[in-house]
């Protein structure tokens, strides 16, 4: 049973579950502490507030997908005592006794087996049946369309009212009442236009400087989804036994939510991937009010370049797992890739996916990926973002042989001589500290960035995110 | 492409002000004879043109639809449209300041979080765990370099003490891009600090630095300069320039520095300022910076002053309040000037002083109205920097004359570290009693407990310097407990170090258990001890 620090802050919760897991165990708390024979479940009593200790163990008999339990009222897993038992471990696995698995703990393996056993087994009948037309029910399936029709169309009547009355013009009052309406929305299985629409009311109310260019780009993108969900539903809707679209993330937009086996029916998982993340953030979404924490990541083997995203609303936020920065390469035995953009989301399961360090071999291929043609990289991002339903910032892997300032500004440029700027989006001064170790000359150097077209000053320019050479990535976030 | 965005914001207003607006709008109009040309070359805006035609030409209730399909059609060609590069202006090899092989990220965000938090987020507890990051060897991470020289200005000083002299000089020349891009020639303290690490680091325009500051109204910026070049003896006349600046910091610092340089010629100009200046103003700092320096020159003559200061003192008219209260008032100015001068005179000074305290009920009682700052409470700390037998020795000859219980816990402290076991008893046990040794002074010198009112504070403990036949008194004082309080703490332990499983301490123990009340924290302890005196589990426990 391997453990470190870092692995027990990644399982803990957040830094707060963590410290008082380490109180428990420095306070010596802990008592009665086992360990199975086979070295990967260990369990013992932690004095709690009540009279009776509280009986905590860890699982690892699955080592990717550890199971800590407790009887502790909190509802939060690992809880405090899980995380405490842990510590103990690693600061002295030898007050660990070894002893036979407790019953319970052994039925609950059991039950945990059996239901591995019989996903596993779904998943090798899918995979069979994946070349087999699905059957659909066609009635429910043209009902709900209709449905979602319907309120496409209410959709599109709140839409012009917002157009034909003028943003100037929306005060708290009628924002009040677009607001009801938008509530509406949510009967008729449309929950992604729903949120579309939201998104718009917040633009709006984030408004600075009488600018407005970012609420009409929310416009576009609303009469852009309300018009290709009209054409895509009613194709459908002639078509049932059709395949959904898997080469945008029309579904998703409009609100389908993709089950992992779904994707796999589609035939949109890779097997066996490899993937190393290239950056990571987490920040505040406060319009949203929920924290995202998202991650850039390659894969190996065609130098694709995807998103994770974990989104943790506020009120949540307590009883979501946060995500980490990941040092190491992934392997993944089945990778779920949503279907979309140029960065699109993926997924895997927890009990599917093993590390290994990251080697000179991968960093060299890392390097292989990027774009050292800066027309071309660009052309093929206009290409998508001028599409009012695509991602406007893609991520890309750049490379380029010399950089330097204009005014102040950093600027690459590529071996033919094109120039790209790299400027911060926001205000996360990745920039700024880019430039503090920059060399002017660069071979086998490349450089994650995320793309930004701004159209107040018309500057296409890029936001670095982290740098790779042959044998480190340097993270400017994290 | 202006002629584009222009017509994007032309777009925007319509959908700001509302598309049943777009009718007939001239300002659009306007757009269309360039549009319609250029529709002769790219089909899109031919397209553009007769779809702003229609809005022109639409009712109310179309028009929303035409704008928005218009809007869409624009900002799609908008994004194809994206410059990459700037005008050319005066280009400039970019210059990196760190090499980049020394950049380290290894850390991931859960372990980055709470240390940027406490660097930027004003809270409690931020302290601890800058501390805990430091140990862990996060601030190797080049991501925290730039928090950290901004954190320089956090305003809770002991965590921009922390960074200052601990954190920052840990990481090495790395950091420096980041001191030397954050400072500015503005007098605030977070300044003066990246001065001295500039300084420490080995900057190499330091000089030039420290010049520009001289050329401007930088009084704390200029004192920490001079204090900085009073490592190099050649500053001397240049740091003597400022003795007589009309900034009391800088005159402060002219002076520590000259002292620091301590040669003859730097002395003697700092005897002169002290024999000279009568001025108030200058009494105060010009004794502190006569207190760092050895004085091998001058000293019998500013010795023989002092002691005139202090003669003076003694014959003043008791009623005029206002002369004692400034020759008083002066005398504890320049007391300091004794430290770090240990020899001979200075000891029988001290001697005659505390002599005064105990035969002249004038000075005594005048002394005691300033009890924290008297001259004798000086001593003691002037006394910590000699040499320890020295010091043993004058304790020893006049322990007769000590005036305040601090005195005699400075002898004993001294002591502890110093004698046997043996030798502290027999002492010292004669010396337990109010307003000399107490059983919190035992614990303070034996348990190393920290002692938070002085000025110094032991934490050493000395367990073995305790001779058993202290235990009686202890188990007396013990006994005599009627009622607890939290300083009784003190009593067991120093009875658990001793003797933790011996029958009188059982008694004294039980005894205790029927004056404390029940689940709070002594009681607790109590039954704690009790169990450890090893006859506790034979009897039934309550609760």
């Amino acid at each position: 049973m391997e453990i470190s620090h870092l692995k027990i802050e990644e399982l803990a919760h957040n830094a707060e579950a963590n410290k008082k897991g380490l109180e428990l165990a420095k306070k010596n708390k802990f008592k009665n502490l086992k360990i199975s024979s086979d070295k990967n479940l260990i369990w013992g009593e932690c004095e709690g507030s009540g009279k009776n200790p509280y009986y905590c163990s860890a699982d690892f008999v699955e080592a990717n997908a550890p199971v800590f339990r407790c009887n502790c009222p909190s509802r939060q897993i690992p809880c405090k005592h899980a995380i405490g038992l842990l510590h103990c471990y690693i600061t002295d696995n030898k007050a660990f006794t070894e002893d036979e698995i407790p019953e319970d703990i052994r039925s609950k393996r059991e039950k945990i087996e059996k239901r591995q056993e019989k996903k596993t087994q779904e998943k090798e009948t899918i995979k069979e049946k994946a070349e087999k037309p699905k059957k659909v029910n066609t009635a429910s399936f043209v009902k709900k369309i209709d449905t979602q029709l319907a309120g496409i169309q209410i959709a599109q009547k709140i839409s012009k009212d917002i157009v034909q009355t003028g943003l100037s013009s929306i005060d708290s009052k009628l924002k009040r009442v677009f607001q009801e309406q938008i509530k509406e929305l949510g009967n008729y299985y449309i929950g992604g236009i729903q949120t579309a629409f939201n998104d718009l009311i917040l633009e709006l109310e984030n408004v600075e400087n009488e600018q407005y260019t970012s609420v009409v780009n929310q416009l576009n993108y609303i009469s852009a989804l309300l018009k290709k969900s009209t054409d895509y539903l009613n194709k459908r809707k002639e078509n049932p036994a059709e395949a959904p679209e898997l080469d945008s993330a029309i579904e998703e937009q409009i609100g389908y939510a993709w089950k992992l086996v779904e994707l796999m029916q589609n035939g949109l998982y890779e097997e066996n991937a490899e993937i190393v993340q290239l950056s990571f953030d987490s920040y505040d979404n406060l319009a949203r009010k929920e924290y995202v924490d998202e991650g850039v990541w390659l894969n190996l083997s065609n130098g694709k370049i995807y998103k994770t995203k974990n989104y943790r609303p506020y009120r949540a936020a307590k009883y979501i797992k946060e995500d980490n920065t990941a040092f190491n390469v992934l392997k993944i035995s089945n990778l779920y890739i949503y279907p979309g953009d140029q960065n699109p989301r993926i997924r895997w399961e927890n009990n599917e996916v093993s590390e290994r360090n990251i080697t000179s071999e991968d960093f060299s291929k890392i390097l292989s990926f990027s774009k050292d043609n800066f027309p071309e990289m660009i052309k093929s991002v206009k290409n998508t973002i001028k599409n009012p339903l695509m991602d406007k910032n893609p991520v890309v892997l750049i490379s380029f042989v010399k950089s330097f300032t204009n005014d102040e500004t950093l600027i690459v440029e590529d071996k033919s001589g094109n120039k790209l700027i790299i400027n911060d989006i926001d205000n996360s001064n990745t920039t700024a500290q880019l430039r503090t170790f920059l060399p002017a000359y660069t071979e086998n150097l490349a450089l994650t960035v995320m793309i930004h077209n701004d159209l107040e000053s018309g500057l296409l320019f890029a936001q670095p995110l982290s740098v790779i050479t042959p044998n480190k990535i340097i993270r400017l976030l994290y | 492409m202006k002629f584009l965005y222009d017509l994007q914001q032309e777009i925007n207003r319509l959908f700001i002000a509302g598309s049943k607006f777009a009718k007939n709008d001239v300002r659009l109009q306007k757009h269309l004879p360039t549009l319609t040309k250029m529709g002769e070359k790219a089909p899109v805006f031919k397209k553009l043109a007769s779809d702003i035609e229609d809005l022109l030409n639409a009712d109310n209730q179309q028009s929303a639809e035409k704008l928005m399909a218009i809007s869409t059609l624009i900002y799609s060609i908008l994004y194809t449209q994206g410059e990459t590069i700037l005008p050319e202006n005066e280009t400039k090899t970019q210059t990196p300041i760190i090499s980049i092989n020394e950049v380290k990220t290894d850390f991931s965000y859960l372990q980055l979080k709470p240390v940027i938090q406490a660097l930027t987020v004003s809270n409690s507890g931020r302290l601890e765990v800058v501390k805990e990051a430091f140990e862990k060897g996060i601030f190797k991470d080049s991501r925290t370099y730039s928090l950290l020289s901004s954190a320089l200005a956090d305003r809770y000083s002991e965590l921009s003490d922390y960074i200052e002299k601990t954190i920052i000089p840990s990481i090495g020349t790395s950091i420096l891009p980041f001191l030397i891009a954050d400072f500015q020639y503005d007098d605030k303290t977070e300044h003066v600090r990246r001065l001295r690490l500039l300084h420490q680091f080995g900057y190499s325009k330091i000089d030039v630095v420290i010049q520009k500051i001289f050329e401007e109204n930088l009084p704390n910026l200029q004192a920490e300069a001079l204090i900085l070049m009073s490592q190099k003896a050649e500053n001397e006349a240049f740091i003597t320039k400022f003795i007589s600046d009309k900034n009391k910091t800088v005159r402060a610092a002219a002076f520590k520095a000259l002292a620091t340089i301590g040669s003859k010629s730097s002395l003697e100009k700092l005897y002169e300022i002290y024999t000279n200046n009568k001025a108030k103003n200058n009494r105060e700092i010009i004794a502190e910076a006569l207190s760092i320096a050895r004085l091998p020159f001058f000293f019998q003559e500013i010795h023989n002053q002092i002691v005139g200061v202090f003669e003076e003192l003694l014959s003043t008219d008791p009623n005029d309040k206002e002369l004692v209260s400034k020759r008083l008032e002066r005398f504890l100015f320049d007391i300091e000037i004794y430290k770090n001068k240990e020899y001979p005179q200075t000891y029988a000074f001290f001697e005659r002083i505390l002599s005064e305290k105990k035969n002249n009920k004038w000075y005594r009682d005048l002394s005691d109205s300033h009890y924290y700052y008297s001259a004798e409470n000086k001593i003691i700390r002037i006394l910590e920097t000699f040499d320890n037998q020295k010091v043993m020795n004058f304790y020893e000859k006049n322990v007769s004359l000590f005036p305040s219980q601090e005195w005699f816990e400075a002898y004993f402290y001294k002591a502890v570290s110093m004698w046997s076991k043996e030798k502290i008893f027999d002492t010292f046990s004669l010396l337990l009693g109010k307003k000399r040794i107490d059983f919190d002074t035992l614990g303070r010198g034996f348990l190393g407990y920290y002692y938070q009112y002085a000025s110094y504070s032991k934490s050493d403990t000395y367990i073995d310097k305790m001779d058993n036949r202290w235990a009686t008194f202890i188990y007396e004082k013990i006994e005599s407990i009627k009622k607890w309080e939290y300083r009784h703490y003190t009593l067991l332990n120093l009875m658990e170090a001793l003797e933790p499983q011996s029958q009188r301490f059982y008694n004294a123990l039980t005894r205790l258990l029927s004056v404390v009340k029940h689940q709070t924290q002594e009681h607790t302890e109590i039954i704690r001890l009790l169990e450890n005196t090893g006859f506790y589990k034979e009897n039934n426990k309550k609760n």
